[in-house]
């Protein structure tokens, strides 16, 4: 842990992610979704080094439950890749906060990953960072929904909530 | 035995000033003052606490943020902390606190500190913007009527506790730059304001042919005043002539060579703290700058004497006035005068402004120009604002103004009462309050 926070007990930054998690699996089963103990432990592990990795930190339960929830309807989303698929989301979701500077909540990005991911990228994260992340990003930097851009997607100019931006 | 009870715990000088709650911390915990279980509660309410915070920042909308972000917000909780434990008499009760007391109840203690040295800080400069020394010196003028402001302004207590935003470029006799925040400003002003106190017993005429006489560029230098005039008093009572002239020449410093060559760093010391408060009874300074500044600053400049006393050049030191061979005024009556648009464009800017300080920073950047002047002073100023203007102005662009006056009154043609306007009426009641003798010298300037 850096200097700054060393103060800080390192083991309270992730013991309530795994209690959250733990919760979902009663929501996720109706999907045929289900979570083991190494499983969420591999999350959470997954959610460290995601958010290190993407210069972050993350207090109480994190956003994994939230994923969880969002996505456990997802057409691409079955119990053979459940566990990648949400490793990925999170990492992808937090490079999102990042690029969109902080300026959308994570309720508003979570919405739109869905949305893109359940249709445009047809389940791939990878398509989902790339492309739709970059344009919706490029859009909050510059501030200005229009700028530029001769081959927006029109879905994602109507997309962003005009209260989100800049 | 009470002695020994009442030793501190923790030796204060140790600790970081500008780190205060962490290196008490870590101080109290290597010296085993602290137990474990005591230290981990601490770590686990500043955990909760920067959790509230991060949450408070993100409006909830966020459950992460950058690291950089929440080791911002972290430093500036532990920073308010500080400030709370500070406030505190001694370190063992410090010590106390820490061991019993709730990390949040420490921490709101030290924000409630934190907004009263705000309410503090922002009265005692605008009392100093009052009480300005008037002296063409850019860095003193931007810092106090700008810089200073912009921290009043930008100042995030609750998230960036520990920062001093703005422009404070003007630099004091001593070092504080240890210090940050509200800490540093509080500090700041409250030297500068002594300083200031000091300065203003000394005539104004007198300060800038210092000022001059330590550089023709004086009006951009980075210098501090207070030093150079307080040099230049200690030189002149040490050859036992009026202070408050400031005034030294050649002859000057070789009879301050040879008095003083022959001492050491710490005599000089002692004949210079001598001087320095037989100037205080002379210049009748009843509130006199807090003992300790003055003593590093007479320090100092026994440190630098003794170096110059050893090569035989005092120039530097102990300054010769300069008379500038034509008075240049801050406004040149025919001095260049603005475009009826740019002047009309200052005038609702002007009127936009809140703060008589802000008008008089317009004043400073743009105006040269007496008549500029009073058509501002027409259509911009008030009351009480017309003072502050005026004490800005040197005997001859008062003179000049008030022979304006004069003119009106004797115009035969507009001897009605809008002839005499609210300024007019503010000047002729500003002069009267400089005494009688002021008065007879802004005269002698008319005819």
């Amino acid at each position: 842990m850096s200097e700054e926070f060393m103060l800080l007990p390192a083991s309270m930054l992730h013991q309530q992610s795994l209690i959250e998690i733990r919760k979902c699996n009663d929501y996720t089963s109706v999907y045929g979704l289900r979570l083991s103990e190494p499983d969420i432990k591999l999350l959470v592990e997954n959610r460290k080094e995601s958010l290190t990795s993407n210069g972050r930190i993350e207090f109480g339960g994190g956003v994994i439950d939230k994923l969880i929830m969002e996505f456990a309807n997802s057409p691409y989303i079955q119990q053979d890749n459940y566990v990648s698929k949400i490793q990925e989301l999170q990492e992808t979701f937090y490079y999102f906060k990042n690029e969109t500077l902080d300026e959308l909540g994570d309720d508003e990005i979570i919405r739109l990953m869905k949305q893109y991911f359940d249709t445009e990228c047809q389940g791939s994260t990878e398509y989902l960072q790339s492309t739709v992340v970059e344009k919706i990003s490029r859009k909050i930097r510059f501030g200005n929904i229009a700028y530029g851009e001769p081959d927006v997607n029109e879905d994602v100019n109507d997309d962003l909530n005009e209260d989100e931006m800049l | 035995m009470n002695q020994l009870i009442n030793q501190p715990l923790i030796d204060e000088r140790k600790l970081d000033q500008g780190n205060y709650f962490r290196s008490l911390l870590k101080e109290a915990c290597n010296k085993n003052i602290l137990a474990n279980d005591q230290f981990e509660r601490i770590q686990y309410e500043l955990y909760d606490l920067l959790a509230k915070q991060v949450d408070r920042y993100t409006n909830s909308e966020s459950s992460s943020v950058r690291t950089e972000k929440a080791q911002q917000i972290f430093q500036s909780i532990c920073y308010s902390i500080g400030i709370h434990l500070k406030s505190v008499s001694d370190s063992n009760t410090r010590i106390d606190l820490l061991k019993k007391e709730k990390i949040s109840v420490l921490y709101f203690n030290g924000i409630n500190q934190i907004i009263s040295d705000i309410a503090k800080a922002n009265s005692m400069l605008v009392n100093l913007q009052s009480e300005m020394i008037k002296v063409d010196n850019y860095a003193y003028d931007d810092t106090i009527l700008r810089g200073i402001p912009v921290f009043f302004h930008d100042y995030d207590y609750e998230f960036s506790a520990y920062d001093d935003p703005g422009s404070i470029d003007y630099p004091l006799c001593n070092d504080i730059t240890k210090k940050s925040g509200i800490e540093f400003i509080s500090e700041y002003l409250l030297y500068l304001t002594e300083e200031n106190i000091f300065c203003k017993k000394f005539p104004d005429a007198n300060i800038e042919k210092l000022l001059r006489g330590y550089s023709d560029e004086y009006m951009h230098v980075l210098v501090n005043i207070y030093e150079l005039i307080l040099t230049n008093a200690l030189g002149c009572e040490i050859l036992g002539k009026s202070v408050t002239d400031l005034y030294l020449d050649s002859d000057d410093r070789e009879l301050l060579q040879k008095k003083l060559e022959k001492l050491n760093i710490v005599e000089l010391q002692v004949v210079l703290w001598e001087a320095y408060e037989k100037i205080c009874f002379e210049i009748d300074l009843e509130e006199k700058i807090a003992t300790d500044y003055v003593k590093e600053a007479i320090h100092r400049l026994a440190i630098r004497l003794r170096q110059n006393l050893k090569i035989g050049v005092l120039e530097n030191t102990f300054i010769t006035l300069k008379v500038e061979e034509q008075e240049t005024n801050r406004f040149y009556e025919d001095g260049q005068q603005m475009e009826d648009d740019d002047l009309r464009d200052i005038i609702d800017e002007m009127r936009e402004c809140r703060f008589t300080a802000d008008k008089i920073a317009i004043l400073h950047r743009h105006i040269h120009s007496l008549n500029d002047l009073a058509e501002l002073l027409e259509e911009c100023f008030y009351e009480d604002e017309f003072e502050e203007v005026y004490k800005l102005l040197n005997d001859m662009e008062l003179a000049i103004l008030w022979k304006r006056i004069i003119d009106v009154q004797e115009d035969e043609f507009s001897q009605d009462d809008d002839s005499i306007k609210e300024w007019m009426e503010a000047l002729l009641t500003f002069i009267d309050s400089l005494g009688e003798e002021k008065k007879e010298e802004i005269k002698k300037q008319i005819n």
